[in-house]
């Protein structure tokens, strides 16, 4: 609707109220009858009451009588106070600007939980494929967890038969076949590891590598290469290449007057 | 998608974590350990080895084995530290021509962070190995009272491994983010971190994402390896005492002891009496000796009582300088693989009137922090914000050698103040401004930054003329001081950029040079895994042929036997080039074999 056409109307309303209340009666009474003319029907304009569309008890063209004294409660009209089902412009404006901010707001989540969903896609792709990784890793895993708990075990079975052995001389017949049937047992234990595919490092004569041997000491040697393993104060097992256990070696260096030499053994130990 | 890892990278050990699915995971190192020791060790052949390994091989190369480079990260080579380590260590170390300390190996010098850049680089590694992806950014943990310079060399460090070093933060920061502080709730917080090696008690503040440094406190010369050698001691002089034979002049005797020692300490956490039993450590004429000795708690409490006891006056003194009671704390946390004792648990609970906390396992909960805030950066946790502050006080020199702060330690970053100041003569025509950071109120007590004149102030008498000096700090942590004459309107500046004392042509220098390393690394491996596949092509071989060959003509088996042999020859080879020839003809062995088996069957 036009809204500078609606304040003329308004106007001119305005002024027939004005009037009600100051002129005579008989003023009002002439305006009712100049008005009576605009409501005259010329003949040549017949009336179709065939029409089924036709409203007889509201006809349209009555509208702008009848609709009179609505506006005459004289509001101040504002452009945009047009108000379909009783609410103004200016709150459907708010209405829009609210909702775009629900919109905004509820794209915003989107894309933050998407973006979520994504990270956790990947991190549980990782985790999956780890996992499969160290499925197969678990088997072995477990086992050298056993081994390691059982090799102290072992370690000094190997220190009991290696006392026994440098100490046999002048032992009794008995004593020796003891002996022998312990040796048989620590014999079945490794191998029982060597089944089980834990094998010991090799270290004697080998050169020093610290992804196999540990260093505990050094001497210095003449007779063999510098960084030689000489001798294994503790025996180290792998299973294929994963370390189970360091072989604790000793190592030579080259003699030099300085040399760091070797502690003296106070132990005959397994070797 | 790339992730931010969290790394503790400590004195003695280094602990890698990062926040996958939410939860943090502790990244486990290549031989499958949960952390790493800090040794590199240098060979003569080039290599670098790095962590269990490198310690292995310590005692055939001690010169060129490194440790505990962290205290001399940032350091000048005449500071107290550096020169008490010095004493210590077999490796050398030298003064760098701008002053630093820095470490000779094999003739050549490196600077502390390129060492901890190999530890970093190793660590990254294993990261990427166990995420599957490629690893650009991490957070790294350093002590509370680091200072500007120390944090910036492990900026370096980092940057040198091939990290982009989103945050440093400090490791009690991180403990305490493990526990899940820093969610808009003010608490006081201590944080007594008892590592392999060093003691270290921070007071916190945690207040809207700040957390405030109150206090920090310690003994750079404490730790659980102490606790383990009271232990040894003891079982020792027992023996002794029993036996009269001495075995700390027996290395594997000392070494067997270490470890028993190590288990029996962990296993008294948990139970009130250990055996200790080391069946033939020694013998002599009247047979072998064994060890089998009880140990109880109260025993390794009384062994160790002084040790703790040493920990209770730096805590004091922590509540003491941050001006709280122990009722003024709200929180205890451990940290340390040592605070595990219930001795050390009792005692911290007696300093502070309530029960520590010690819920995540002590050893990973800085690493797991620092993953915590790695997941910060990525958006991967939004609950939480960690302001970056100011470690240490900004400020100047003035009359008589007296430091003015301008910037407070603890102050959020960035930020701005300014301070007039005036001269100390009359007609004083310049003013030095000698820029400095520490929390001494003597100038020469803290460190020095920098420092310039502004020259050209009108003749006057003194104290008239207004000098305003302004300090700015940016995001980045660079310092812009500009000191403006207010009536001039003469203005002289500086900018101080943080520095670890390498140049940024140097870091490019090593960060290639750290590239170039890796490559090598992954040729080693590459020569490792291609000895190994020859090695159990020529094993398995040889084991078919002794079951099967026996069916074979003597000319066939002479063959295959004859390029065995040939290939075995390079399983220990150096030249990835022979021992892929080498692989070809044990192929050639297999393939010959299968054949001939093939007709026969």
């Amino acid at each position: 609707m036009d809204s500078n056409q609606d304040q003329e109307n308004q106007d001119i309303f305005a002024v027939e109220i004005e009037d009600e209340g100051s002129d005579s009666i008989e003023d009002f009474i002439r305006q009712l009858e100049a008005r009576e003319k605009d409501l005259h029907i010329p003949s040549d304009l017949s009336i179709e009451v065939g029409d089924a569309d036709f409203d007889d008890t509201n006809p349209e063209f009555l509208k702008p009588e009848l609709s009179v004294p609505q506006p005459a409660v004289a509001e101040p009209i504002r452009a945009g106070n047009f108000t379909p089902n009783g609410r103004s412009f200016s709150d459907l404006e708010d209405e829009v600007e609210a909702l775009n901010q629900k919109l905004d707001q509820a794209e915003a989540e989107r894309a933050e939980l998407t973006s979520t969903m994504r990270r956790r896609q990947f991190d549980f792709d990782n985790f999956r494929k780890r996992i499969e990784r160290e499925r197969g890793e678990t088997f072995l895993n477990q086992l050298s967890n056993l081994a390691i708990k059982m090799l102290p075990v072992i370690d000094n079975m190997d220190r009991a038969l290696s006392f026994a052995e440098n100490h046999s001389e002048g032992r009794s017949g008995d004593f020796l076949e003891f002996f022998r049937g312990i040796a048989l047992v620590s014999q079945q234990l490794n191998e029982l590891l060597a089944e089980m595919g834990i094998v010991p490092i090799v270290a004697v004569g080998q050169p020093f590598d610290p992804h196999f041997h540990e260093a505990v000491a050094v001497e210095a040697k003449a007779d063999v290469a510098p960084n030689t393993v000489t001798s294994e104060l503790l025996r180290g097992y792998r299973i294929g290449d994963k370390v189970i256990r360091a072989a604790m070696v000793r190592v030579a260096v080259a003699p030099q007057p300085q040399a760091v030499s070797d502690a003296p053994e106070t132990a005959p130990t397994g070797e | 998608m790339s992730k931010v890892i969290g790394i503790d990278l400590g004195t003695t050990n280094c602990c890698v974590s990062v926040l996958e699915g939410g939860t943090v995971q502790i990244v486990p190192n290549k031989e499958g350990g949960r952390t790493t020791p800090s040794v590199v060790g240098f060979t003569d052949k080039g290599e670098r080895l790095v962590g269990q390994i490198a310690k292995r091989q310590a005692v055939t190369n001690p010169t060129n084995t490194l440790s505990a480079v962290k205290r001399l990260i940032g350091r000048k080579f005449d500071s107290a530290e550096v020169q008490k380590m010095r004493e210590t260590v077999p490796f050398e170390i030298v003064e760098s021509s701008n002053g630093d300390a820095h470490i000779r190996v094999l003739d050549r010098d490196y600077s502390p962070p390129e060492i901890s850049a190999i530890v970093l680089q190793r660590l990254k590694l294993a990261a990427e190995e166990f995420l599957g992806d490629q690893i650009t950014e991490a957070i790294i943990t350093v002590p509370a009272y680091f200072d500007d310079m120390q944090r910036q060399a492990t900026r370096d460090a980092g940057k040198i491994a091939g990290l982009e070093i989103e945050r440093i933060i400090n490791e009690p920061t991180a403990a305490a983010l493990a526990y899940g502080f820093g969610k808009n709730k003010n608490e006081k917080v201590a944080v007594y971190d008892l590592g392999g090696g060093t003691f270290d008690i921070t007071i916190l503040e945690i207040s809207d994402g700040v957390f405030e440094v109150l206090s920090t406190s310690g003994n750079t010369f404490l730790g659980g390896e102490d606790f383990d050698q009271r232990i040894i001691n003891w079982l020792v002089d027992t023996f002794r005492d029993g036996n009269h034979i001495n075995l700390r002049d027996d290395r594997l005797a000392l070494q067997r002891l270490k470890e028993a020692a190590e288990r029996a300490k962990c296993e008294l956490s948990s139970v009130m009496e250990t055996t200790v039993n080391l069946p033939f450590i020694a013998a002599d004429a009247t047979g072998p000796k064994h060890i089998n000795t009880v140990l109880t708690r109260s025993k390794f409490e009384e062994l160790v009582q002084d040790l703790v006891e040493s920990s209770v006056e730096p805590c004091q003194k922590a509540l003491w300088d941050a001006k709280l009671k122990p009722t003024d704390i709200d929180k205890v946390i451990l940290v340390g693989g040592q605070t595990r004792s219930p001795i050390i648990t009792r005692t911290v609970t007696e300093v502070f009137g309530k029960e520590a906390s010690s819920e995540i396992n002590p050893d990973e909960v800085v690493s797991m922090g620092a993953a915590i805030q790695g997941g910060v950066m990525t958006g991967d946790v939004k609950d939480i914000v960690l302001l970056d502050v100011l470690p240490l006080s900004l400020g100047l020199e003035t009359r008589g050698g007296l430091f003015v702060k301008l910037i407070g330690k603890n102050s959020t970053i960035p930020l701005k103040n300014t301070m007039t100041f005036t001269t100390v003569v009359d007609n004083q025509q310049s003013v030095e401004i000698h820029i400095l950071q520490g929390e001494r109120e003597i100038a020469s007590g803290n460190r020095s930054l920098g420092k310039f004149e502004l020259v050209g102030i009108p003749p006057s008498p003194r104290g008239v003329p207004q000098i305003d000096v302004s300090f700015e700090i940016d995001a980045n942590g660079i310092v812009n001081v500009s000191a403006k004459d207010k009536m001039t309107g003469l203005e002289q500046a500086m900018q101080i950029t943080p520095s670890s004392g390498l140049s940024p042509d140097e870091i490019d220098r090593l960060i290639m040079e750290a590239e170039t390393s890796v490559e090598k690394d992954k040729e080693a491996k590459g020569l490792i895994m291609h000895r190994n596949k020859l090695d159990s092509i020529v094993k398995n071989t040889r084991k078919a042929m002794g079951e099967f060959g026996k069916g074979l003509d003597l000319e066939q088996q002479k063959v295959i036997n004859g390029l065995l042999n040939e290939a075995e020859e390079f399983v220990t080879s150096d030249d990835q080039m022979q021992i892929e020839a080498a692989t070809k003809k044990a192929e050639e062995a297999a393939n010959q074999l299968t054949a001939a088996l093939m007709v026969m069957a």
